[in-house]
Protein backbone atom coordinates (compact mmCIF):
# COMPACT_ATOMS: atom_id res chain seq x y z
CA UNK A 1 0.00 0.00 0.00
CA UNK A 2 1.46 3.59 -0.70
CA UNK A 3 2.08 5.44 2.21
CA UNK A 4 0.48 9.18 2.40
CA UNK A 5 3.99 10.84 1.10
CA UNK A 6 3.87 8.77 -2.45
CA UNK A 7 0.05 10.03 -2.98
CA UNK A 8 1.74 13.34 -2.45
CA UNK A 9 4.93 13.00 -4.16
CA UNK A 10 4.42 12.43 -7.90
CA UNK A 11 7.63 10.78 -9.18
CA UNK A 12 6.32 9.20 -12.44
CA UNK A 13 5.58 11.80 -15.09
CA UNK A 14 6.62 11.40 -18.37
CA UNK A 15 8.51 13.71 -20.18
CA UNK A 16 6.33 14.89 -22.39
CA UNK A 17 4.07 15.93 -19.48
CA UNK A 18 6.95 17.44 -17.61
CA UNK A 19 7.27 19.70 -20.57
CA UNK A 20 4.16 20.55 -20.84
CA UNK A 21 3.60 21.18 -17.04
CA UNK A 22 7.09 23.29 -17.02
CA UNK A 23 5.49 25.29 -20.05
CA UNK A 24 2.47 25.93 -18.35
CA UNK A 25 4.02 26.37 -14.49
CA UNK A 26 6.31 29.64 -16.27
CA UNK A 27 3.05 30.74 -17.30
CA UNK A 28 2.38 31.18 -13.66
CA UNK A 29 -0.22 28.38 -13.03
CA UNK A 30 -0.82 27.37 -9.70
CA UNK A 31 -1.91 24.46 -10.29
CA UNK A 32 1.44 23.42 -12.44
CA UNK A 33 3.47 24.60 -10.31
CA UNK A 34 1.98 22.75 -7.53
CA UNK A 35 2.51 19.39 -9.59
CA UNK A 36 6.18 20.05 -10.65
CA UNK A 37 6.77 20.61 -7.01
CA UNK A 38 5.41 17.50 -5.84
CA UNK A 39 7.50 15.66 -8.58
CA UNK A 40 10.67 17.44 -8.00
CA UNK A 41 10.61 16.85 -4.30
CA UNK A 42 10.41 12.84 -4.30
CA UNK A 43 13.61 13.07 -6.80
CA UNK A 44 15.57 15.69 -4.73
CA UNK A 45 14.84 14.50 -1.12
CA UNK A 46 16.28 10.83 -2.53
CA UNK A 47 19.44 12.72 -4.08
CA UNK A 48 20.23 14.70 -1.24
CA UNK A 49 18.91 11.82 1.30
CA UNK A 50 21.99 9.60 0.52
CA UNK A 51 24.49 12.61 0.74
CA UNK A 52 23.84 13.77 4.07
CA UNK A 53 23.62 11.96 7.87
CA UNK A 54 20.46 12.63 8.63
CA UNK A 55 16.84 12.69 7.21
CA UNK A 56 15.54 15.42 8.58
CA UNK A 57 18.97 17.40 7.22
CA UNK A 58 17.89 15.84 3.80
CA UNK A 59 14.07 17.43 4.04
CA UNK A 60 14.90 20.43 5.21
CA UNK A 61 17.60 20.95 2.29
CA UNK A 62 14.83 19.44 -0.39
CA UNK A 63 12.23 22.20 1.23
CA UNK A 64 14.93 25.17 -0.02
CA UNK A 65 15.90 23.37 -3.12
CA UNK A 66 12.61 22.97 -3.84
CA UNK A 67 11.76 26.98 -3.18
CA UNK A 68 14.69 28.02 -4.89
CA UNK A 69 13.27 26.10 -8.09
CA UNK A 70 9.75 27.34 -7.61
CA UNK A 71 11.69 31.06 -7.38
CA UNK A 72 13.90 30.68 -10.11
CA UNK A 73 11.58 28.24 -12.73
CA UNK A 74 11.14 31.20 -15.12
CA UNK A 75 14.59 31.35 -15.68
CA UNK A 76 14.80 27.91 -16.60
CA UNK A 77 16.07 26.74 -19.93
CA UNK A 78 17.39 23.52 -20.94
CA UNK A 79 17.49 19.85 -19.75
CA UNK A 80 15.14 20.42 -17.04
CA UNK A 81 16.36 17.44 -14.67
CA UNK A 82 19.95 18.54 -15.02
CA UNK A 83 18.86 21.92 -14.08
CA UNK A 84 17.18 21.04 -10.74
CA UNK A 85 19.39 18.47 -9.72
CA UNK A 86 22.46 21.25 -10.39
CA UNK A 87 20.63 23.65 -7.61
CA UNK A 88 20.59 20.80 -5.41
CA UNK A 89 24.16 20.40 -5.69
CA UNK A 90 24.83 23.98 -5.19
CA UNK A 91 22.36 24.10 -2.32
CA UNK A 92 24.68 20.90 -1.01
CA UNK A 93 27.74 22.70 -1.42
CA UNK A 94 25.94 25.84 0.38
CA UNK A 95 25.17 23.71 3.13
CA UNK A 96 28.19 22.07 3.95
CA UNK A 97 29.98 25.28 4.06
CA UNK A 98 27.59 27.18 6.17
CA UNK A 99 27.76 24.88 8.62
CA UNK A 100 31.26 23.98 8.41
CA UNK A 101 30.92 20.23 7.90
CA UNK A 102 33.48 18.98 5.58
CA UNK A 103 33.08 15.59 7.40
CA UNK A 104 30.15 14.34 8.51
CA UNK A 105 29.62 11.85 11.21
CA UNK A 106 30.72 8.87 9.62
CA UNK A 107 27.84 6.32 8.89
CA UNK A 108 30.71 3.72 10.11
CA UNK A 109 30.68 4.83 14.03
CA UNK A 110 26.67 4.09 13.96
CA UNK A 111 26.38 0.37 15.34
CA UNK A 112 24.74 -2.41 13.13
CA UNK A 113 22.98 -3.66 15.88
CA UNK A 114 19.52 -3.01 14.22
CA UNK A 115 20.30 -5.71 11.65
CA UNK A 116 19.42 -8.12 14.51
CA UNK A 117 16.26 -6.70 14.58
CA UNK A 118 13.53 -8.70 12.54
CA UNK A 119 10.53 -6.38 12.11
CA UNK A 120 9.89 -5.27 8.62
CA UNK A 121 10.78 -0.89 9.21
CA UNK A 122 13.92 -2.02 11.20
CA UNK A 123 15.10 -4.01 8.29
CA UNK A 124 13.86 -1.95 5.80
CA UNK A 125 15.95 1.38 7.35
CA UNK A 126 18.99 -0.75 8.04
CA UNK A 127 19.10 -1.71 4.37
CA UNK A 128 18.86 2.12 3.53
CA UNK A 129 21.53 2.79 6.46
CA UNK A 130 23.70 -0.03 4.61
CA UNK A 131 23.28 1.47 1.23
CA UNK A 132 23.80 5.45 2.36
CA UNK A 133 27.20 3.62 3.75
CA UNK A 134 28.23 2.07 0.89
CA UNK A 135 27.54 4.95 -1.40
CA UNK A 136 29.70 7.06 0.79
CA UNK A 137 32.11 4.79 -0.84
CA UNK A 138 32.00 6.10 -4.47
CA UNK A 139 32.76 8.88 -6.01
CA UNK A 140 30.46 11.54 -6.85
CA UNK A 141 29.74 10.41 -10.00
CA UNK A 142 29.80 7.32 -9.58
CA UNK A 143 27.06 7.87 -6.66
CA UNK A 144 24.98 9.89 -8.50
CA UNK A 145 24.90 7.22 -11.53
CA UNK A 146 23.51 5.03 -8.84
CA UNK A 147 21.39 6.82 -7.28
CA UNK A 148 19.52 8.07 -10.63
CA UNK A 149 19.53 4.70 -12.31
CA UNK A 150 18.93 2.32 -9.85
CA UNK A 151 16.58 4.30 -6.93
CA UNK A 152 15.15 6.65 -8.89
CA UNK A 153 15.00 4.76 -12.20
CA UNK A 154 16.07 7.32 -14.92
CA UNK A 155 17.32 5.38 -17.81
CA UNK A 156 20.75 6.07 -19.36
CA UNK A 157 20.30 9.24 -21.98
CA UNK A 158 18.44 10.70 -18.63
CA UNK A 159 21.46 10.52 -16.69
CA UNK A 160 23.63 11.45 -19.67
CA UNK A 161 22.02 14.22 -19.88
CA UNK A 162 22.12 14.90 -15.83
CA UNK A 163 25.93 14.48 -15.34
CA UNK A 164 26.49 16.13 -18.49
CA UNK A 165 28.37 12.54 -20.15
CA UNK A 166 27.89 10.73 -23.07
CA UNK A 167 25.96 7.49 -22.53
CA UNK A 168 28.99 5.14 -22.66
CA UNK A 169 30.93 6.87 -19.64
CA UNK A 170 27.65 6.60 -17.81
CA UNK A 171 28.20 3.01 -18.51
CA UNK A 172 31.33 2.35 -17.36
CA UNK A 173 30.04 4.87 -14.46
CA UNK A 174 27.76 2.33 -13.44
CA UNK A 175 29.94 -0.80 -13.94
CA UNK A 176 32.92 0.95 -11.75
CA UNK A 177 30.27 1.66 -9.23
CA UNK A 178 28.63 -1.48 -8.59
CA UNK A 179 32.12 -3.04 -8.47
CA UNK A 180 32.82 -1.03 -5.92
CA UNK A 181 29.99 -1.64 -3.59
CA UNK A 182 30.45 -4.87 -4.21
CA UNK A 183 33.92 -4.95 -2.70
CA UNK A 184 32.65 -2.65 -0.11
CA UNK A 185 29.95 -5.07 1.23
CA UNK A 186 32.47 -8.07 0.75
CA UNK A 187 34.99 -6.31 2.78
CA UNK A 188 32.39 -5.41 5.36
CA UNK A 189 31.16 -9.34 5.22
CA UNK A 190 27.34 -7.80 4.37
CA UNK A 191 27.75 -10.73 2.40
CA UNK A 192 26.31 -13.28 4.58
CA UNK A 193 23.06 -11.46 4.11
CA UNK A 194 23.32 -10.46 0.44
CA UNK A 195 25.68 -13.42 -1.08
CA UNK A 196 28.07 -10.78 -3.05
CA UNK B 1 34.15 -7.78 -32.32
CA UNK B 2 33.86 -8.71 -28.65
CA UNK B 3 31.68 -6.23 -26.71
CA UNK B 4 32.56 -4.62 -23.67
CA UNK B 5 31.59 -5.66 -19.82
CA UNK B 6 29.86 -2.21 -19.44
CA UNK B 7 27.62 -2.44 -22.61
CA UNK B 8 27.04 -6.28 -21.00
CA UNK B 9 25.83 -5.54 -17.73
CA UNK B 10 23.59 -2.45 -19.11
CA UNK B 11 21.86 -4.60 -21.67
CA UNK B 12 21.30 -7.42 -18.74
CA UNK B 13 19.91 -4.77 -16.13
CA UNK B 14 17.48 -3.98 -18.97
CA UNK B 15 16.57 -7.49 -19.65
CA UNK B 16 16.45 -7.95 -15.26
CA UNK B 17 14.43 -4.86 -15.26
CA UNK B 18 11.84 -6.32 -18.22
CA UNK B 19 11.51 -9.32 -16.17
CA UNK B 20 14.24 -11.77 -17.11
CA UNK B 21 15.61 -14.37 -14.43
CA UNK B 22 19.28 -13.19 -13.14
CA UNK B 23 20.22 -17.13 -14.67
CA UNK B 24 18.82 -16.36 -17.84
CA UNK B 25 20.62 -13.27 -18.48
CA UNK B 26 24.00 -14.84 -17.19
CA UNK B 27 22.85 -17.78 -19.90
CA UNK B 28 23.78 -15.60 -22.81
CA UNK B 29 27.35 -14.63 -21.59
CA UNK B 30 28.68 -17.56 -19.76
CA UNK B 31 32.29 -16.18 -19.92
CA UNK B 32 31.13 -13.00 -17.98
CA UNK B 33 29.09 -15.42 -15.40
CA UNK B 34 31.15 -15.13 -12.66
CA UNK B 35 32.02 -11.50 -13.05
CA UNK B 36 28.35 -10.09 -13.86
CA UNK B 37 26.87 -12.13 -11.38
CA UNK B 38 27.29 -10.20 -8.12
CA UNK B 39 26.95 -6.85 -9.55
CA UNK B 40 23.31 -7.55 -11.23
CA UNK B 41 22.49 -9.32 -8.03
CA UNK B 42 24.29 -6.08 -6.29
CA UNK B 43 22.53 -3.78 -8.73
CA UNK B 44 18.55 -5.67 -8.29
CA UNK B 45 18.94 -5.79 -4.29
CA UNK B 46 19.64 -1.67 -4.83
CA UNK B 47 16.30 -1.28 -6.75
CA UNK B 48 14.28 -3.31 -4.27
CA UNK B 49 15.58 -0.89 -1.52
CA UNK B 50 12.47 1.35 -0.34
CA UNK B 51 13.00 4.91 -1.76
CA UNK B 52 13.39 7.46 1.01
CA UNK B 53 10.26 9.05 2.25
CA UNK B 54 10.43 12.27 3.41
CA UNK B 55 7.59 13.18 6.17
CA UNK B 56 4.46 14.23 4.71
CA UNK B 57 4.01 17.32 6.93
CA UNK B 58 6.93 18.35 5.36
CA UNK B 59 5.87 18.04 1.69
CA UNK B 60 2.40 19.45 2.43
CA UNK B 61 4.42 22.96 4.33
CA UNK B 62 6.21 23.51 1.27
CA UNK B 63 3.07 23.13 -1.02
CA UNK B 64 0.97 25.20 0.68
CA UNK B 65 4.15 27.56 0.80
CA UNK B 66 4.24 27.82 -2.49
CA UNK B 67 0.66 27.91 -3.70
CA UNK B 68 0.12 31.78 -1.94
CA UNK B 69 0.39 32.83 -5.10
CA UNK B 70 -0.57 36.56 -4.39
CA UNK B 71 2.20 36.89 -1.22
CA UNK B 72 4.43 35.36 -3.88
CA UNK B 73 3.24 38.32 -6.77
CA UNK B 74 3.50 40.46 -4.24
CA UNK B 75 6.80 39.43 -2.91
CA UNK B 76 8.16 39.21 -6.42
CA UNK B 77 7.38 42.83 -7.62
CA UNK B 78 8.55 44.36 -4.65
CA UNK B 79 11.81 42.06 -4.70
CA UNK B 80 12.00 42.17 -8.22
CA UNK B 81 12.60 45.87 -8.22
CA UNK B 82 15.19 45.59 -6.07
CA UNK B 83 16.66 42.96 -7.86
CA UNK B 84 19.94 42.57 -9.23
CA UNK B 85 18.51 42.25 -13.28
CA UNK B 86 16.34 45.95 -12.29
CA UNK B 87 19.85 48.13 -11.87
CA UNK B 88 19.16 49.96 -15.08
CA UNK B 89 15.45 50.90 -14.72
CA UNK B 90 16.49 51.32 -11.01
CA UNK B 91 18.89 53.46 -12.28
CA UNK B 92 17.14 55.53 -14.60
CA UNK B 93 14.06 55.99 -11.73
CA UNK B 94 16.78 57.27 -9.28
CA UNK B 95 17.55 60.08 -12.13
CA UNK B 96 14.41 60.70 -12.95
CA UNK B 97 13.60 61.45 -9.28
CA UNK B 98 16.81 63.52 -8.64
CA UNK B 99 15.88 65.52 -11.95
CA UNK B 100 12.62 66.34 -11.08
CA UNK B 101 13.47 66.95 -7.44
CA UNK B 102 15.89 69.11 -9.04
CA UNK B 103 13.61 70.88 -11.69
CA UNK B 104 11.30 71.78 -8.88
CA UNK B 105 13.87 73.07 -6.27
CA UNK B 106 15.27 75.08 -9.03
CA UNK B 107 12.36 76.82 -10.37
CA UNK B 108 10.96 77.48 -6.75
CA UNK B 109 14.49 79.22 -5.97
CA UNK B 110 13.83 81.67 -9.21
CA UNK B 111 12.31 84.41 -7.07
CA UNK B 112 14.09 83.59 -3.77
CA UNK B 113 16.09 87.00 -2.53
CA UNK B 114 19.53 86.96 -0.81
CA UNK B 115 19.42 85.35 3.12
CA UNK B 116 16.55 82.93 1.55
CA UNK B 117 17.69 79.15 2.00
CA UNK B 118 16.97 78.77 -1.79
CA UNK B 119 19.18 81.61 -2.50
CA UNK B 120 21.68 79.36 -2.66
CA UNK B 121 20.01 76.60 -5.57
CA UNK B 122 19.54 79.69 -7.30
CA UNK B 123 23.15 81.12 -7.66
CA UNK B 124 24.11 77.53 -8.24
CA UNK B 125 21.62 77.55 -11.30
CA UNK B 126 23.01 80.88 -12.93
CA UNK B 127 26.30 78.81 -12.39
CA UNK B 128 25.44 76.33 -14.35
CA UNK B 129 23.77 78.13 -16.99
CA UNK B 130 27.18 80.63 -17.40
CA UNK B 131 29.20 77.34 -17.52
CA UNK B 132 26.48 75.82 -20.56
CA UNK B 133 26.70 78.90 -22.62
CA UNK B 134 28.86 79.05 -25.39
CA UNK B 135 27.59 81.30 -28.01
CA UNK B 136 28.94 85.30 -26.95
CA UNK B 137 25.42 86.79 -27.74
CA UNK B 138 23.59 84.46 -25.43
CA UNK B 139 26.49 85.37 -23.03
CA UNK B 140 25.96 89.13 -23.29
CA UNK B 141 21.78 88.57 -22.58
CA UNK B 142 22.62 86.33 -19.56
CA UNK B 143 24.99 88.76 -18.74
CA UNK B 144 22.17 91.75 -18.66
CA UNK B 145 19.55 89.25 -17.27
CA UNK B 146 21.89 88.59 -14.42
CA UNK B 147 22.58 92.09 -13.92
CA UNK B 148 18.43 92.96 -13.72
CA UNK B 149 18.59 90.19 -11.25
CA UNK B 150 20.90 91.25 -8.92
CA UNK B 151 19.42 95.10 -9.46
CA UNK B 152 15.89 93.73 -8.23
CA UNK B 153 17.45 91.76 -5.59
CA UNK B 154 18.97 95.07 -4.21
CA UNK B 155 16.19 97.21 -4.39
CA UNK B 156 13.95 94.50 -2.68
CA UNK B 157 15.95 94.78 0.58
CA UNK B 158 15.73 98.74 0.58
CA UNK B 159 14.20 100.15 3.80
CA UNK B 160 14.13 103.20 5.19
CA UNK B 161 17.76 103.64 6.97
CA UNK B 162 18.30 99.74 7.15
CA UNK B 163 21.69 98.95 6.45
CA UNK B 164 22.27 97.20 2.61
CA UNK B 165 24.22 94.29 1.84
CA UNK B 166 26.33 96.42 -0.54
CA UNK B 167 28.02 93.13 -1.95
CA UNK B 168 25.14 92.91 -4.80
CA UNK B 169 26.28 96.66 -5.89
CA UNK B 170 29.14 95.34 -6.97
CA UNK B 171 27.82 92.14 -8.59
CA UNK B 172 25.34 94.41 -10.51
CA UNK B 173 28.17 96.27 -11.91
CA UNK B 174 30.23 93.10 -12.77
CA UNK B 175 27.34 91.52 -14.56
CA UNK B 176 27.47 95.40 -16.78
CA UNK B 177 30.88 94.73 -17.28
CA UNK B 178 30.78 91.59 -18.55
CA UNK B 179 28.13 92.13 -20.88
CA UNK B 180 30.18 95.26 -22.08
CA UNK B 181 33.39 93.11 -22.28
CA UNK B 182 31.59 90.49 -24.46
CA UNK B 183 30.43 92.88 -27.44
CA UNK B 184 33.51 93.05 -28.74
CA UNK B 185 33.31 89.50 -30.00
CA UNK B 186 29.99 90.07 -32.02
CA UNK B 187 29.28 91.79 -35.07
CA UNK B 188 27.83 95.23 -35.93
CA UNK B 189 24.50 93.74 -36.42
CA UNK B 190 24.29 91.60 -33.37
CA UNK B 191 25.72 94.78 -31.50
CA UNK B 192 23.01 97.54 -31.96
CA UNK B 193 19.81 95.55 -30.64
CA UNK B 194 22.12 94.22 -27.38
CA UNK B 195 23.33 97.61 -26.65
CA UNK B 196 20.39 98.85 -26.44
CA UNK B 197 19.22 96.05 -24.02
CA UNK B 198 22.07 96.78 -21.55
CA UNK B 199 21.57 100.75 -21.82
CA UNK B 200 18.01 99.82 -20.58
CA UNK B 201 19.33 97.56 -17.77
CA UNK B 202 22.24 100.27 -16.90
CA UNK B 203 19.91 103.23 -16.43
CA UNK B 204 17.19 100.87 -14.32
CA UNK B 205 20.23 100.17 -12.85
CA UNK B 206 20.82 104.13 -12.20
CA UNK B 207 17.19 105.23 -11.43
CA UNK B 208 17.15 102.26 -8.32
CA UNK B 209 20.41 103.43 -6.88
CA UNK B 210 18.96 106.99 -7.13
CA UNK B 211 15.84 106.09 -5.21
CA UNK B 212 18.25 103.85 -2.79
CA UNK B 213 20.43 106.50 -2.17
CA UNK B 214 17.15 109.07 -0.65
CA UNK B 215 16.38 106.68 2.00
CA UNK B 216 19.74 104.88 2.74
CA UNK B 217 21.60 104.33 6.14
CA UNK B 218 24.46 107.16 6.10
CA UNK B 219 26.91 104.57 6.55
CA UNK B 220 25.76 102.99 2.64
CA UNK B 221 25.97 106.46 1.45
CA UNK B 222 29.63 105.86 -0.16
CA UNK B 223 29.34 102.77 -1.81
CA UNK B 224 26.10 103.85 -3.23
CA UNK B 225 27.35 107.07 -5.09
CA UNK B 226 30.51 105.34 -6.00
CA UNK B 227 28.12 102.10 -7.70
CA UNK B 228 26.29 105.01 -9.14
CA UNK B 229 29.28 106.49 -10.50
CA UNK B 230 30.54 103.42 -12.34
CA UNK B 231 26.56 103.31 -13.86
CA UNK B 232 27.05 106.95 -15.34
CA UNK B 233 30.47 105.58 -16.85
CA UNK B 234 29.13 102.52 -18.24
CA UNK B 235 25.99 104.34 -19.49
CA UNK B 236 28.69 106.68 -21.34
CA UNK B 237 30.39 104.15 -22.48
CA UNK B 238 27.59 102.67 -23.39
CA UNK B 239 26.01 106.27 -25.65
CA UNK B 240 29.88 105.95 -27.01
CA UNK B 241 29.64 103.17 -28.61
CA UNK B 242 25.67 103.77 -29.77
CA UNK B 243 27.27 106.55 -31.52
CA UNK B 244 29.68 104.43 -33.31
CA UNK B 245 27.11 102.27 -34.34
CA UNK B 246 24.85 105.03 -36.12
CA UNK B 247 23.71 103.37 -39.90
CA UNK B 248 25.91 106.44 -41.47
CA UNK B 249 29.13 104.45 -39.17
CA UNK B 250 28.50 100.77 -39.19
CA UNK B 251 31.99 100.61 -41.08
CA UNK B 252 33.26 100.76 -37.73
CA UNK B 253 35.53 97.60 -37.05
CA UNK B 254 34.76 95.59 -33.88
CA UNK B 255 35.98 96.37 -30.77
CA UNK B 256 36.93 99.75 -31.64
Amino acid sequence: MESNASLLLQRDISGAELAELVRTAKKGDADAISKICCYVYGHIYTFLYYRVSRPEDAEDLTSEVVLKINRSLKKQRGNFHAWIYKIARNHLIDFYRRRAVRSEISLQDIPEQATKRSDGFSKQILTRERLRRGLRHLTEEQRQVVILKFIDGYDNNEIAGIVHKSVGAVKVLQFRALKALRDYFTKRGVHEATNY
Amino acid sequence: MKRQITDILDELLAEMRKGKTLDDCLGRYPEYKDDLRQLLQLASDIIEVPKPEPDVGAVQAIIRRIEKPAAGQKRSFVGGFFSLSMMPIRVLVLLFILFVFELTTVSMSAKSLPGHFLYPVKRFAEDVQHFLVIDSEAMVRMHVSLADRRTYEFAAQVEPGAKLDCRLLSEMQDEIRHAIGHLDKLSAESRVGLIEHIYECTQFQIEVLEKTKECACECNIEEIEDALRHCLVHRECLECIKNHLRPDRTNVPAGS
